[in-house]
């Protein structure tokens, strides 16, 4: 093989190598996706609040999770634990507790969940309060409620 | 959370990438026009030389070629001190030379006074040349003894040699986006909790995305993740490894701050960090579960501090590459690894802390290769931290304890959560195996002679090969392979062990010394290819440190080839890849140890005959009693060997709390049974599902080996993402949404670490 031929092949290759990568590599990025932070408020009144489980889905728009933060009590700081499980069937089943004293009452934020979301279509979610209690054990009456978080 | 799936055709994007594509190339046509210029204007010079085209570095227009000085039918080329000879014949006796192969690598030899059966090389440690391996091309350039300062600017391109060329404890610090890892070992009985963070940080003054490429235990099930921005900690969600690699990407391209731990191999995975804005530090938490090894009365915790440098076969892309800092890409493989060249550090550190619950009183405690403090607050409890003086992450963290009582017993440990009920059991070999005796045995060594093994390591291998050589009985036949680039072998076929051919051996094994590639499928066939005599028991004892970077294919060939044989790999060195030497044993039905470079070789050979010297338990089967268990692993029950338990993991639905449980097998032609008393209320603990799951992973895996399991990949997925666990199909990614930084991702940069203890840079880090 001549030699300006294969310098040629050679050139030809690297392109098309690097361009592959290039292309691979923002395969993601190219994608309509945008990322944002869905914070989760529980009221628990007069009541402490020492532990809580809830459900999360979104009902319409095409949301991914890809980040479960803590929330803003030190009791519940900690990002919490996620059922693996259900990530896989489209929701997210998130729960915390805390056996010390120190303990929030009224509305807080105990989790911010931080989404992909692919498309124009605006998400709607959908959130259960699967379970709370307090300091004893004992189930207590809370409200569960989302709000938005605000980028840095 | 996807009802809808909406997609709007990205024109502009397309377009934009169409051009990027565009610039690219160009880019690619100049750069390479560049530097394929000199080599262009210096063909005509070289052609005479150069047995193949584009062969020789800029430099070569010195090289000549050598027609004797290695052996007839090899193509080697070299030059000599001083001026170039034109056309040299021989070697001058007394001269140093630096051979330089076609792949880059350099060596520098002496060449005695008077001729003998080898070279010796400049560093003064025994080293015969021979000859250039197979498909390998020598090359000599012109070195004076000047040029060799001690502190290897040889590893340097021209011109830049000054800026290494300085005394050893001159290092030149370079700047490098992880400044710290701090390791945080609990262990109760014989599983460990070991939670790692690695503090990155940007030191320069643009943005960048931070890439390591570091190791974990081979049997870790890596089962949480978090980031942690400021004060702000994010858990990493588990997903297919495609889907976390998109969200990564598209994160970092809007300029979030994001994670992504892929694995590469079971003991190797990637860390990446985008946007991190300089001055900043950004950490990662990583945890993670496994099983301690029990190996000859002591228990052993060991944590990987390097990737050490991985030969790849040629013609591969799938391997772990070892190239020299900021040489991004040379290897041309998949993962690569960048090293620090000798006379340079990173501010890298590492702090590791462990502590001990072992049930019952520890009796003694010893740190393998580092400087530790320890305490033992109670006789069952210890607690050890790794000495600031010691901080440099460049060997195994190796910690063995050993424990009361002289018969060990059995032990179950459980645990119960919503998905079930799990076990693991620590199986020990019955105590009066140790009192039968063996049937003659064919005593194969393989003995890994690549350049990663050149100097220490290959000395300590060799003194365990000679400790096991001299215990061989005259009714025992034996055989020693080496290979690196090829294998070749002390006898055609196995020798028998009298005192001549013992002392022939130990003639031949003092020659050999470590250089070339590691071609480690010619040394499995060469181990593995040819019958044996039936009445033999055949052992092969395959001594190497492992770093190869095709794996896979080695441990399919050995599942293809194994027959009757059993193999019991010796991982040596101070970093040795742990996931080849235990995936040997396991396919090979034996057993694997490490032997680190301040361990007693002889001791450890002399365990291995202890352990070999007597049959092992066959053919187990077990009864599990009033336990009702499913889905135990491993499924084919290993053999148990002297001093070797092994754990076995299961699930379990019900049945008795109390029970016994009867394990049945052969010892030399007998059958013998064991009763062990199990509780599965006596110990709990968290990690055991994960242990489990990451058991199965291991099994479904080696199904997959030889790629004839087409659903074994899609098992393991689902498993590893119902437990949260990574694997090659799975990874974890966090992205923090609310922190989106100016401009876009900025450059990546790898995070470069030293060649492990005892390495040497030269014989095993590509450079350009």
């Amino acid at each position: 093989m001549k030699p300006v031929l294969r310098i040629f092949l050679s050139l030809s290759l690297f392109g098309t190598l690097l361009a592959a990568q290039v292309a691979g590599e923002d395969e993601g990025a190219n994608e309509a996706v945008r990322f944002a932070a869905v914070e989760v408020f529980i009221d628990s009144g007069e009541q402490a609040l020492a532990a809580w489980q809830f459900e999360l889905a979104a009902e319409r728009g095409d949301v991914k999770i890809v980040g479960i933060e803590g929330g803003e009590h030190p009791a519940f700081k900690s990002p919490p634990y996620y059922d693996p499980a259900a990530m896989q069937h489209d929701r997210v089943v998130v729960a915390a507790f805390n056996t010390g004293t120190e303990l929030p009452k009224g509305r807080t934020r105990i989790a911010r969940i931080h989404v992909q979301i692919a498309g124009d279509v605006q998400p709607e979610y959908a959130i259960r309060l699967e379970t709370a209690g307090g300091p004893d054990g004992r189930r207590i009456q809370a409200t569960v409620s989302l709000g938005k978080g605000e980028e840095k | 959370m996807r009802p809808n799936r909406h997609r709007r055709p990205q024109r502009k994007q397309q377009d934009g990438r169409a051009l990027v594509v565009l610039l690219c190339v160009a880019a690619g046509l100049l750069l390479l026009a560049v530097l394929f210029l000199p080599v262009l204007q210096s063909e005509s010079a070289c052609a005479r030389r150069a047995t193949r085209p584009g062969a020789l570095p800029p430099k070569c227009s010195t090289a000549t070629k050598c027609s004797t000085g290695v052996s007839a039918g090899d193509s080697g080329v070299f030059n000599q001190p001083g001026p170039v000879r034109p056309e040299p014949t021989e070697l001058a006796p007394g001269e140093d030379y630096t051979i330089e192969y076609r792949n880059g690598r350099r060596v520098v030899v002496h060449v005695p006074d008077r001729r003998n059966n080898g070279w010796r090389s400049g560093r003064g440690d025994a080293r015969p040349l021979g000859r250039p391996m197979a498909g390998e091309e020598l090359w000599v350039i012109v070195p004076s003894k000047a040029e060799t300062p001690p502190v290897g600017p040889q590893y340097d391109t021209p011109g830049t040699g000054s800026m290494l060329a300085k005394l050893p404890t001159e290092e030149k610090e370079v700047p490098v986006p992880l400044k710290h890892t701090d390791v945080k070992a609990a262990i109760s009985g014989y599983i460990a909790t070991v939670e790692v963070t690695q503090q990155f940080h940007n030191p320069y003054s643009v943005k960048i995305e931070a890439v390591y490429v570091f190791p974990l235990p081979q049997n870790s099930a890596v089962n949480e993740f978090v980031m942690t921005v400021g004060e702000r900690r994010i858990r990493g969600i588990i997903r297919e490894r495609q889907e976390a690699e998109r969200i990564y990407y598209a994160a970092r391209q809007q300029g979030y701050v994001a994670s992504l731990m892929t694995q590469e191999r079971p003991n190797i995975f990637t860390q990446r960090v985008a946007n991190i804005e300089p001055g900043k530090q950004i950490d990662v938490n990583v945890l993670y579960f496994n099983t301690l090894a029990y190996v000859d009365g002591w228990y052993e915790f060991r944590f990987p501090m390097v990737v050490g440098p991985r030969f790849n076969p040629p013609g591969s892309t799938e391997g772990v590459g070892a190239v020299a800092r900021g040489g991004h890409g040379i290897s041309g493989q998949k993962t690569e690894v960048q090293y620090l060249k000798p006379g340079e550090r990173s501010g890298h550190d590492i702090a590791l802390a462990v502590d001990i619950d072992a049930g019952v009183g520890i009796e003694e405690l010893r740190s393998v290769n580092h400087v530790i403090a320890k305490s033992q607050p109670a006789a069952e409890k210890a607690s050890v931290k790794l000495s600031q003086l010691d901080s440099l992450p460049n060997k195994d963290f190796v910690l063995r304890y050993r424990v009361a009582g002289k018969t060990l017993k059995s032990a179950v440990m459980a645990h119960r959560d919503k998905r079930g009920g799990f076990f693991t059991l620590m199986l020990y070999p019955p105590a009066d195996l140790a009192n039968a005796q063996r049937a003659p045995m064919e005593m194969i060594f393989v003995l890994d002679c690549s350049g990663s093994m050149n100097g220490k390591p290959i000395a300590q291998a060799k003194k365990a090969v000679e400790r096991a050589l001299r215990s061989l009985r005259p009714d025992d036949t034996f055989q020693l392979i080496r290979f690196s680039n090829s294998a070749s072998k002390l006898g055609r076929e196995p020798l028998e062990a009298t005192p001549e051919n013992i002392r022939a051996a130990l003639n031949y094994l003092a020659t050999l010394e470590g250089e070339g590639g590691t071609m480690m499928i010619e040394g499995i066939r060469a181990a593995l290819h040819y019958s044996h005599e039936a009445r033999r028991l055949r052992f092969v004892a395959f001594l190497t440190d492992g770093f190869i970077g095709n794996e896979a294919e080695i441990l399919a060939e050995v599942q293809k080839s194994i027959g009757h044989s059993r193999i019991f790999s010796f991982g040596v060195g101070s970093s040795p890849n742990g996931y080849l030497l235990d995936g040997l044993a396991r396919i090979g039905k034996g057993a694997a140890a490490y032997l680190a470079l301040n361990d007693d070789a002889g001791e450890v050979m002399d365990y291995f005959f202890g352990r070999v010297s007597h049959p092992g338990l066959t053919d187990i089967e077990m009864d599990w009693g009033g336990m009702q268990v499913a889905d135990v692993y491993p499924k084919r029950v290993p053999d148990l060997f002297v001093g070797r338990p092994v754990i076995l993991t299961g699930r379990f639905t019900g049945g008795e709390a109390r029970t016994t449980v009867r394990v049945r097998g052969r010892v030399a032609g007998e059958t013998r049974e064991v009763a062990i008393p199990v509780s599965l209320d006596a110990a709990e603990h968290k990690g055991i599902p994960f242990v489990w799951a990451r058991t199965r992973i291991e099994e479904l895996s080696d199904l997959a080996l030889d790629g004839t399991d087409k659903e074994a990949p899609e098992q393991i997925k689902r498993l590893a993402l119902d437990f949260s666990l990574m694997s090659a199909y799975t990874a974890f990614v966090a992205v923090d949404s609310l922190t989106k930084t100016a401009g876009d991702h900025g450059i990546s940069v790898a995070v470069p670490v030293p060649v492990p203890d005892g390495v040497r840079y030269d014989t095993t880090v590509q450079e350009r």
